[in-house]
């Protein structure tokens, strides 16, 4: 199997690649802001988007997403807030694009994935975003292609 | 509820126009046309130069959006055909254009900030190039009119999908068994 947002650990674990692009303008421009405030002394506007960047700078970092073929689970990692969790592969429903547009252009796109937990109620997951779309589908084939639908 | 999507169904054929019930939203339009174009005249007689410009403004998006929806949704419709095994799109200006074919079809929900809707594309593409099924559906769970959709049209066509699935290895359409 040939991977580009995933790698491959042992015969059977899959674990997919940090996404740095969309993240990486979101934490540049906190900390820009962050600059605009100490340069024009609101030191207000300042601290709020330094602690702002550090968070997202956390969740981005701390983000993680892996694939267990042999036991069929999906551990996932998403957001500060969240704890880890592990979705067995067999109750995944289906999966959604979300995708936000300023002034018609897309700006953001996103994909998640919507399973059952353990008491069937349907919960969603986001498995990765970013500007384009294309790049969502991409994820989605080589994640189908793993998990065998 | 088959008018409302004007749904016409056949042995093999099952054809709808999903956006059909946006016609009740045409006489807002209207309304909304006639009130900010009078509010344009009146405010370029009157001179006012700020007041003119925002109700120009408005006047000329309802009128585009009122266009879109009569010119380009409305007439929009889908026919997903069993025998041939092909999905056509049918509108006001290309008739029946064939799209892709049936056992390669995959459904997705797609949202937007606070609507979402169902999409149909070609396996491993579906993102890139979609085609909207569904009206617009506000998120609030399982409203009559999503409860309503599903039934009339969203199962018939999932059926239809792995029906011919089945019958029809996939990446291999109908042609492969012409020659």
């Amino acid at each position: 199997m040939n991977l580009k947002h995933f790698k491959q650990e042992g015969s059977l674990l899959y674990e997919m690649k940090p996404q740095y692009g969309s993240s990486i303008i979101l934490i540049a421009g906190l900390f820009a802001f962050a600059f605009v405030g100490y340069y024009v002394a609101i030191y207000g506007l300042m601290w709020v988007m330094l602690i702002l960047g550090v968070l997202s700078f956390w969740a981005i970092a701390t983000k993680k997403m892996s694939i267990d073929m042999d036991k069929r689970l999906l551990h996932a990692k998403v957001g500060l807030a969240k704890p880890q969790v592990t979705i067995s592969i067999d109750s995944i429903q289906r999966f959604e694009l979300f995708t936000m547009s300023n002034n018609f252009i897309k700006t953001n796109a996103m994909l998640s994935a919507y399973y059952l937990d353990e008491s069937g109620k349907e919960k969603a997951i986001q498995i990765a975003q970013g500007f384009r779309v294309k790049a969502m589908q991409s994820i989605l084939n080589e994640m189908e292609e793993i998990i065998g639908r | 509820m088959r008018d409302r999507y004007q749904i016409e169904e056949s042995a093999s054929v099952f054809s709808f126009k999903p956006f059909h019930p946006y016609r009740s939203k045409l006489k807002w339009y209207g309304l909304a046309i006639v009130i900010f174009g009078v509010l344009s005249v009146f405010y370029y007689a009157s001179m006012s130069k700020l007041f003119l410009i925002i109700s120009a403004t408005l006047f000329v998006m309802t009128v585009w959006f009122f266009l879109k929806e009569i010119l380009l949704y409305i007439p929009l419709r889908y026919i997903f055909d069993r025998s041939t095994n092909e999905v056509y799109q049918s509108s006001l200006f290309l008739s029946k254009r064939k799209i892709m074919n049936l056992d390669e079809v995959v459904i997705y929900q797609s949202s937007e900030m606070g609507s979402w809707q169902y999409k149909i594309g070609k396996k491993k593409m579906q993102f890139v190039k979609s085609y909207a099924i569904s009206e617009y559906f506000s998120i609030k769970k399982d409203n009559e009119q999503v409860v309503a959709y599903r039934s009339e049209i969203l199962t018939k066509i999932e059926q239809m999908v792995t029906e011919s699935s089945l019958t029809i290895p996939s990446n291999s359409g109908r042609s492969s068994f012409n020659h």
